[in-house]
């Protein structure tokens, strides 16, 4: 017998209240264990930008002169340091190739490959 | 039927309305919102309370250590993909560790192995009131949600509780939209086998 769709919204409704119940009423430790991994976790995030945003973020919070002496220190850095020119690209061989391919990432990258074609998709739409 | 728009994603939406926040802020912010249902989902999938701290304290460190520059509104889908996988291969790794158990035991004891459900801490045991009615609803809803095998609770909880649509369940899942829509209906099936006495 088909069963009609109140029923099933009934049912999913008292699962849902007794879910939310459950989660709402955590004991104090584990709030609180909870509440120290959650702030682990931000400390440890890396701002937006990667390195760049890393950067900024630290500048952030340099008085101006500071900012100032960080600017003039980098510039002074970049003038007395050359880089010798890099020696001509070579052909890679085979071998080489096989190495860069094997050791390019872990084998969970490749296990989630999926996953990540879809990253990149939603970050070239939007 | 759907389960979206019952519950219309609403912890993900309020962690996505991040305008004007610091990048931290934001990200403690969108964990508050999912932390303890995150916390729950882990413990019935697990039975065990301290197993899922450590899942979710995993998953939330990896979101905010490889995606928290991503926009905020992909850190729920990505969050509940992380925190999914981590609890697939925690019943893996139980699923090893029992086998390598029965066959050091080599056949010496086969008592079944206890019900984790039963070890769940009880938390309404200071609370007369809840105690005559609500702890018995919510030890069957989650002794029955444990039951079910890990896929269809996963397409369940997501689904149901997380407010996901199909196709964001399938990507925190890893399978394809079909996947979840059989493991769904099976879920669906089970529960109101399971659960129908409650709701007379």
């Amino acid at each position: 017998m088909k069963r009609a769709p109140h029923d099933d919204e009934r049912l999913l409704a008292h699962i849902r209240r007794e879910l939310e119940a459950g989660a709402d009423d955590l004991d104090e430790l584990t709030r609180a264990r909870l509440g120290a991994a959650r702030r682990r976790a931000v400390d440890a995030a890396r701002p937006a930008g990667g390195p760049l945003g890393e950067v900024l973020a630290v500048a952030r919070h340099l008085p101006a002169w500071g900012l100032a002496a960080l600017a003039a220190l980098t510039l002074l850095a970049f003038l007395l340091w050359r880089p010798a020119a890099p020696p001509p690209a070579e052909p890679l061989t085979l071998l080489e190739d096989l190495e860069l391919l094997g050791a390019a990432e872990d084998p969970e990258f490749y296990r989630d490959l999926d996953f990540y074609l879809w990253l990149d998709d939603v970050a070239q739409r939007s | 039927m759907t389960a979206q728009g019952l519950t219309g994603h609403a912890p993900l939406a309020r962690a996505q309305e991040n305008d004007g926040l610091d990048g931290r802020q934001a990200l403690d912010r969108f964990l508050r919102s999912v932390e303890r249902r995150a916390l729950r989902m882990a413990t019935i999938s697990t039975g065990s309370v301290d197993d899922a701290l450590d899942l979710v304290q995993d998953a939330m460190l990896r979101l905010s250590t490889r995606y928290a520059g991503r926009p905020p509104d992909e850190w729920g889908p990505l969050f509940q993909r992380i925190l999914q996988n981590g609890i697939r291969d925690w019943h893996r790794r139980q699923g090893l560790r029992r086998r390598w158990q029965r066959l050091l035991r080599r056949g010496g004891e086969d008592d079944p192995p206890a019900d984790p459900v039963d070890a769940l801490p009880d938390r309404e045991a200071g609370d007369p009131a809840r105690r005559l009615g609500g702890q018995h609803a919510l030890r069957a809803v989650e002794r029955a949600i444990h039951a079910l095998p890990l896929r269809q609770q996963q397409a369940f909880l997501l689904r149901a509780w997380e407010g996901l649509d199909v196709a964001e369940t399938a990507r925190a899942m890893g399978c394809s939209q079909g996947s979840v829509k059989t493991h769904y209906a099976r879920a669906m099936k089970a529960l109101r086998r399971q659960l129908e006495e409650h709701l007379e």
